[in-house]
């Protein structure tokens, strides 16, 4: 390649006009597209960070064990024989029915501690 | 009529229509300078939009402590790299779409050199890039790229012809 004769070509070469007035109101017009496209940019980053942040603790809360949690430990029940279980519903229809009041009946068992009920019950049925 | 300076002191007081001015004064040499190498009118209309895109950010924060002209020039410069760096990678990209020679009229070779010699400015040192570029676009005097480069005439002289023997050596291989 000649670098001196091709330097001319491009030095002599006609750069052409332009539409000064539609240059400009292209300019803007794109200046505004690209604020908006600036600023949809950050809203989806700000709520990706949002959804981020709510997925996270989400995620945390489920892994959360919590000191206190209701028991679903049906053990007394289940060794409860037919026997107790027939007494027990003795005593509570006996219960219900003589005061007609199931959540007194209910608060009753609660009271004499139901699961030593059970054990004493055993106990008296293996002496 | 107002100085490029009392421009841009009016547009970052708020006067949208002093940029305008300025966009009106400088638009055909920023044009010119990106027709030069891109070939395509709707690029270097595109080239010289995201110049003045540019600028219009950066001059509420203009401190005038270098011309406007220079300022603008540096960022043609910069946005030229920019283009040329992107396209060598698109012809890398499309190698297929290279005229094969013995096909090429004289119109598709002579945009080819062209090309060619645009990717080799683009990987001259620094000074030499700006001043090659500013003598091809605008056939810019010495005397002006010394005082827009803050170098003397002779040293502006002396980087345009090292450049020149590079690219030479280059094409000579």
């Amino acid at each position: 390649m000649n670098i001196e004769q091709q330097i001319k070509k491009i030095q002599n070469e006609d750069s052409g006009s332009i539409d000064t007035q539609s240059f400009i109101n292209n300019l803007h017009m794109k200046r505004a597209q690209n604020n908006a496209q600036f600023s949809n940019l950050v809203n989806g980053a700000v709520s990706f960070c949002v959804l981020a942040l709510f997925s996270i603790l989400t995620v945390s809360q489920l892994a959360y064990e919590p000191g206190t949690f209701t028991s679903t430990d049906l053990t007394p029940l289940k060794e409860m024989d037919v026997e107790t279980e027939s007494y027990v519903v003795d005593l509570a229809t006996y219960l219900v029915d003589s005061s007609n009041d199931i959540w007194g009946t209910l608060d009753f068992f609660d009271e004499i501690n139901f699961d030593n009920l059970i054990a004493s019950n055993y106990g008296d049925i293996n002496e | 009529m107002h100085t490029d300076n009392e421009l841009i002191k009016d547009f970052q007081e708020g006067n949208e229509e002093a940029f305008n001015e300025l966009v009106e004064r400088y638009l055909s040499s920023t044009y010119g300078f990106f027709r030069k190498f891109t070939d395509s009118n709707e690029e270097a209309e595109d080239l010289a939009q995201n110049v003045f895109i540019k600028m219009y950010k950066a001059l509420k924060k203009f401190r005038f402590e270098s011309e406007f002209k220079t300022y603008l020039f540096r960022a043609n410069v910069n946005m030229s790299n920019t283009y040329l760096r992107r396209t060598k990678w698109r012809n890398m990209l499309h190698l297929d779409q290279a005229p094969e020679p013995s096909f090429v009229d004289d119109s598709v070779e002579d945009a080819w050199m062209k090309k060619e010699l645009w990717d080799a400015i683009a990987t001259l040192p620094k000074r030499q890039r700006i001043i090659m570029t500013m003598r091809l676009t605008e056939r810019t005097p010495y005397k002006e790229i010394a005082s827009t480069l803050n170098i003397s005439e002779n040293s502006a002289k002396v980087s345009y012809h090292h450049a020149v023997n590079t690219l030479k050596e280059r094409f000579n291989k």
